[in-house]
């Protein structure tokens, strides 16, 4: 078996090689920097010959100023717990060579035998540029070899390349570059400081003198200390490294690759024609100005937030009565025992709540696939990263943050085209700020109850609409509020630095799509699904025990009641019995341990309006907070609904309001607390899928819920203080 | 000639004198930032210190690379531009250390 590594700079088609070679189901985006893990799939060549395809990072350089860079790093040394690589095919963008060659320099100085695969000939061709690959080798003594690894063109070439390095190293050695004196000067000193640490390399003849030496004395010195701690400090002080950035050992390295490769490229690649002005540029004429760009972002991003936010109801309402009537059969057939409440409750009403993510979830991801395959949504970046920058946010948090006001859950996953971590974390912690679609039941309740009767504003506007209105643009504000203090706190560090690569327009591929469709969908189903139903049960269980409800003494009784008051068969007979069903159901939730909760937080909650009751409706709306319209139907005794409509909500909320739990005011602090606090077990767990630890969803739910705390609490009081109720 | 028409377009913190000297007759220095849309100018500086800089040189801005800005995003955004043969997008800031030399007639045929 050939250990075979791909390497390149982002966006150069290295995706698409690894999948034509190995045939296998990664990822291929127009977006760079897409690769972030890394991969491995199995090739068989022509000759029978079998190769481990290894998939690294994209990245421009191997100095390790990113994650991308230094987990490449890291596999072509062989500090990850990777095989010794035979050979490294570079590829390289035949567009973009002096560029790609940085690289291949740079992995060829860490004394790897290389192949370049020139990637992309047909459209440097048709840019007007002519490719002398003898002139190549020549200078670099490597295989170069053509390629569209789009159609697979090339690939037989590469094998054959690969098999003849693979026989004899020697083949794939590229001659070092000339070295500056700051360069050879810094050599001599690191050498002996790196043996003494136990970093060796054997010269074995026609390799470059000391393989990885060059790469130490440029790499990152945080990074040289991870991987061996105080090295860095101790490299830091023996390298000359003089004040002026200009003769700094790293950039002297850089400049002499670079005057190396121009040397090389001014005879190997000649400008036949001037490039004609492409599709591409064309199009961006359009889409990237100024007026005409911003009204087209504009209108795409319109497209897909009413996508997300109307066209997956349909969808969701089709979800929402299957479970429904799937818990209505489990009802009817199963026998009435725990088992049956613990699997309807808990087991089915967890799978409904995750399921019921999914049609916005696909409508979202179908939207930022077209966007991303197009090659939109590099520039979508490009055009608002000002604006977000204002609050430490990068242009890329912008399509995520959007789609969070339809539910945090995608748009949590949809950072993944970020990038950066730190910009990634922080975009992760607000977005669950964006007021979902799962608040509306929320603040359907309040508004139909305490609001429906007030005068329209200025003659037209429902007062309620606005306070609604109201609740969107405190949730987006606190947001950017947020981020702007995360990024001097928690998430520290001055974020990426906008590089930005546009890739050319394309006609977006349906298999691509729906590739990345289902596995948006299956990571979400398998991996968020177990932790949502988990603590579903958890929920229920709480909400359950101590099972006990009414005393059967004090229920035959008022039993005996209604049956010598209401003739039998009557509708008053039933309608009695059902009284009696609720008030049973409403004793059950208020022993419960969550009843028992809510009562014991009551002092917590007071100062923000709220009682005991809503305390229940807090504490169980903790899972899903629109769980919060039927848990208040059962405690106030208007029997829960599967599905929440708004005039179910309304009618909740208005028994509320007779009962004198709600008022404008506590109706208003209660519709804020809902705007800011994270009660969503959903988001939780996909924080926790996405950032990798707990560390960073607990951080989500202190921060939002203490911020919520103290917002109602401010308004509640505010108000009162005012004289309002 | 007046090299103000250019500069307007971008407010930096870098004071402009500073930035521009009138280096040759047949040249005129400026910031990446200040050079107009098309215009081709040649990397004279990378003046950022630092990991950022590093990557910057990484990506080709060595002196004499030609260097094009293509287009401004709008409200204050990045620059696209083209260095080499490679579109890149930069933020202001980044753009503001970089220095560039344009042959005066280029320039002032622009401005």
């Amino acid at each position: 078996m050939l250990e075979v590594a791909l390497t390149g700079n982002p966006n150069t088609g290295k995706t698409t090689l690894f999948n034509a070679l190995t045939g296998s189901r990664a990822h291929v985006g127009n977006y760079p920097g897409i690769t972030i893990e890394h991969r491995d799939g199995v090739h068989v060549a022509g000759n029978g010959t079998q190769w481990r395809v290894h998939d690294l990072p994209g990245c421009y350089s191997l100095t390790a100023h990113s994650p991308e860079e230094e987990i490449a790093h890291h596999a072509l040394t062989g500090r990850l717990d990777e095989p010794e690589f035979d050979v490294v095919v570079v590829v390289l963008d035949a567009a973009n060579l002096s560029r790609n060659l940085l690289l291949l320099l740079q992995i060829a100085e860490l004394g790897k035998p290389v192949v370049a695969a020139l990637n992309m000939m047909d459209a440097a061709r048709a840019s007007g540029l002519e490719i002398n690959l003898l002139a190549l080798r020549a200078a670099l003594h490597c295989p170069f070899v053509p390629l569209i690894a789009r159609t697979g063109e090339g690939i037989r070439a590469l094998e054959d390349a690969v098999h003849a390095v693979a026989a004899d190293a020697a083949l794939g050695r590229v001659p070092e570059t000339v070295w500056p004196s700051e360069v050879r000067e810094a050599m001599r000193v690191a050498e002996p400081i790196l043996h003494s640490v136990g970093i060796t390399w054997d010269s074995a003849a026609g390799t470059p003198q000391n393989p990885e030496i060059l790469w130490w004395i440029a790499a990152d010195p945080e990074v040289a200390d991870r991987i061996l701690p105080g090295l860095g400090a101790q490299l830091l002080q023996a390298l000359p490294r003089a004040a002026d950035p200009q003769r700094d050992v790293r950039r002297a390295m850089t400049v002499a690759r670079y005057r190396r490769i121009d040397e090389i490229l001014t005879r190997a690649v000649r400008r036949i024609a001037n490039p004609p002005e492409s599709m591409s540029d064309r199009i961006d004429r359009v889409v990237l100005h100024p007026a005409g760009g911003a009204l087209l972002f504009c209108i795409a991003m319109a497209i897909l937030f009413q996508a997300v936010f109307l066209w997956a109801q349909p969808a969701i309402d089709v979800v929402n009565s299957m479970m429904s009537f799937v818990s209505d059969a489990m009802r009817a057939h199963l026998p009435d025992n725990l088992l049956r409440d613990v699997l309807i409750d808990g087991v089915l009403a967890g799978v409904g709540g995750t399921l019921v993510f999914l049609p916005q979830i696909l409508m979202l991801f179908l939207g930022i696939a077209l966007l991303e395959d197009t090659g939109y949504l590099a520039r979508t970046a490009f055009l608002v990263d000002r604006v977000m920058a204002r609050v430490g946010l990068p242009g890329k948090a912008f399509v995520p943050l959007l789609s969070s006001f339809a539910c945090a859950v995608p748009g949590i996953m949809a950072t993944r085209t970020m990038g950066d971590r730190r910009d990634r974390l922080l975009t992760i912690l607000v977005a669950p700020l964006m007021s979902c679609s799962a608040r509306l039941p929320v603040y359907t309740l309040v508004t139909a109850a305490v609001f429906a009767g007030s005068a329209p504003v200025f003659g037209f506007l429902s007062l309620g609409g606005l306070i609604v209105a109201a609740m969107y643009l405190l949730g987006f504000v606190l947001a950017l509020l947020s981020a702007f203090v995360m990024r001097r706190t928690v998430v520290r560090g001055g974020g990426a630095p906008l590089m930005l690569e546009m890739p050319p327009y394309r006609w977006p591929k349906p298999r691509n799509i729906a590739r990345a469709l289902w596995d948006r969908a299956r990571v979400f189903l398998v991996q968020t699904g177990s932790v949502i139903v988990g603590l579903t049960v958890v929920l229920w269980a709480l909400m359950t025990f101590p099972r006990m409800g009414l005393e059967p003494v004090e229920r035959a009784r008022l039993e005996a009641v209604a049956e010598k008051q209401t003739a039998a068969g009557t509708p008053e007979r039933k309608q009695a019995m059902t009284n009696i069903d609720r008030q049973d159901e409403r004793l059950r939730l208020e022993q419960s341990v969550a009843g028992r909760m809510g009562k014991l937080i009551e002092p917590l909650i007071a100062p923000l309006g709220f009682d005991w009751r809503i305390g229940i409706g807090l504490i169980g709306s903790f899972a899903a907070r629109e769980v919060l319209v039927p848990i208040m139907g059962q405690v106030y005794g208007r029997g829960s609904q599967a599905d929440i409509d708004d005039r179910y909500a309304g009618d909740v909320g208005q028994t509320m309001a007779n009962a004198g739990s709600l008022t404008p005011l506590r109706g208003v602090s209660l519709m804020v607390f809902f705007a800011i606090a994270m009660q969503c077990l959903s988001t939780v767990a996909t924080v926790r899928r996405e950032t990798g630890n707990w560390r960073w969803p607990v951080l989500a739910i202190v921060y939002l819920n203490s911020l919520a705390w103290i917002v109602s609490m401010a308004v509640y009081q505010g108000g009162r203080a005012l004289g309002w109720s | 000639m007046d090299s103000s028409p250019s500069l307007a377009l971008c407010e930096s913190a870098v004071p402009v004198a500073d930035v521009v000297e009138r280096a040759a007759d047949a040249c005129m220095r400026l910031t990446l930032c200040a050079l107009p849309c098309g215009v081709t100018g040649k990397v004279a500086n990378v003046l950022l210190g630092g990991s950022l800089g590093d990557r910057l040189v990484e990506l080709g801005f060595t002196n004499d690379a030609p260097v094009r800005v293509l287009r401004r995003a709008p409200f204050g955004g990045p620059l696209q531009l083209q260095i080499r043969e490679f579109v890149l997008s930069l933020r202001r800031d980044q753009a503001l250390s970089i220095v560039v030399v344009v042959p005066r007639d280029d320039a002032a045929a622009d401005a």
